[in-house]
């Protein structure tokens, strides 16, 4: 079942009601929303309000989801019209950027979230993350490290990485896990997360 | 936890991809999982963005909020009550529409019912229908006449027949 499949599952199963598998949703997505929020309404408390807004809106407008365009892409569309209408709100014009399309908001960098969302306590914040991180991807064995680098930087499929580390795709998907997993580890202190709490 | 990580990499397959995502609302460790695991991946993409309770107020909120209604995208089979209600609606409904159309009192023949047959032409039908009969069977009556019997029917050649035969 590929992404945008699993997306279009947990859609379906938020149709019937289901609120923990659109929160499941918001989970995958919060960050890449307010990333792209963040080029339109500076502020960064304004930039978390809206993307709360952004996503309320589309868990009341489910029903109109016919899964004709991929989830982020709708998702997309109504974060951009949340942040629009509330700049109009407040009197405030959206930058023009506001046109950018969903691929290129992909592109933007993580910099760009950076420099837009720049408080002290949020930069000090994102670079802990960002340095607890590198610094347990440094710690990985190189096949874990490989594996799950051809994952989420070059957007690899399980088959491409095993032909690439010459090895049989049960064994990419166990070295990716327990990337994750070693990652994981070193993260949850900092994110106050614990394996048997909620998040 | 391994499937949880293949399900967000998309490659799991349709049936597991649906058990692991029930599990994952079930299990607290498992959300905790899910939640994490996108924590990297974002942060590893470029998007690293602070610790924050963004998670937990969107979880008030929503819980605030009424579970929209969902579209019927297929049409829902009917179970044995509504077929049974629903043939009974058309038998009602065909009963109506025939009485109000006058067609209770409609006199027409119905299309597949024999023609009716004028009597000269059933006299006439009987008559070759007996001389037949009295054909095939004339050797079990040696008095029988043939001709005499021809002649009390009204077996006739057409008309212009007659003629042309003249």
């Amino acid at each position: 079942m590929s992404d945008r499949e699993v997306d279009h599952q947990l859609v379906l199963r938020a149709q019937r009601g289901d609120k923990l598998a659109f929160e499941l949703l918001v989970n995958k997505y919060e960050r890449k929303l307010q990333r792209l929020l963040s080029r339109l309404v500076r502020d960064p408390a304004e930039v978390e309000d809206v993307t709360q807004e952004a996503f309320i809106k589309a868990f009341r407008a489910l029903p109109t989801f016919r899964g004709e365009s991929a989830f982020y892409t709708w998702l997309y569309r109504i974060g951009i019209n949340t942040a629009k209408n509330y700049l109009a709100a407040q009197g405030r014009k959206a930058p023009t950027t506001a046109d950018i399309a969903p691929e290129d908001a992909e592109e933007a960098s993580g910099d760009d979230l950076a420099r837009d969302t720049n408080t002290p306590e949020h930069e000090m914040m994102s670079r802990q993350v960002a340095e607890t991180v590198n610094a347990a991807m440094d710690a990985l064995p190189e096949e874990l490290r490989s594996a799950i680098m051809l994952r989420e930087i070059e957007g690899m499929s399980y088959d491409e990485i095993a032909a690439i580390m010459n090895c049989p795709i049960g064994t990419v998907r166990s070295r990716i896990f327990r990337a994750r997993e070693a990652i994981a580890e070193q993260l949850r202190p900092l994110l106050g997360t614990h394996k048997d709490r909620r998040w | 936890m391994k499937d949880v990580s293949a399900l967000m990499d998309g490659e799991l397959d349709p049936k597991l991809a649906r058990s692991t995502i029930a599990r994952v609302e079930d299990q607290d460790e498992l959300r905790a999982a899910w939640a994490t695991f996108h924590v990297i991946r974002d942060t590893l993409q470029g998007n690293a963005i602070g610790p924050s309770r963004f998670i937990e107020r969107f979880h008030d909120r929503l819980e605030q909020e009424p579970v929209p209604v969902a579209p019927r995208w297929r049409i829902p089979r009917p179970g044995p009550g509504a077929l049974a209600l629903g043939g009974a609606g058309v038998v009602l409904m065909s009963a109506l529409i025939v009485w109000m159309s006058g067609a209770h009192r409609d006199t027409r023949r119905p299309v597949d019912a024999p023609v009716p047959v004028p009597a000269a032409v059933a006299n006439r039908l009987n008559g070759a229908i007996a001389v037949e009969y009295a054909m095939g069977h004339r050797q079990l009556n040696p008095a029988f006449v043939v001709d005499d019997f021809a002649r009390s029917s009204e077996v006739r050649p057409p008309a212009s027949a007659q003629e042309a035969a003249k």
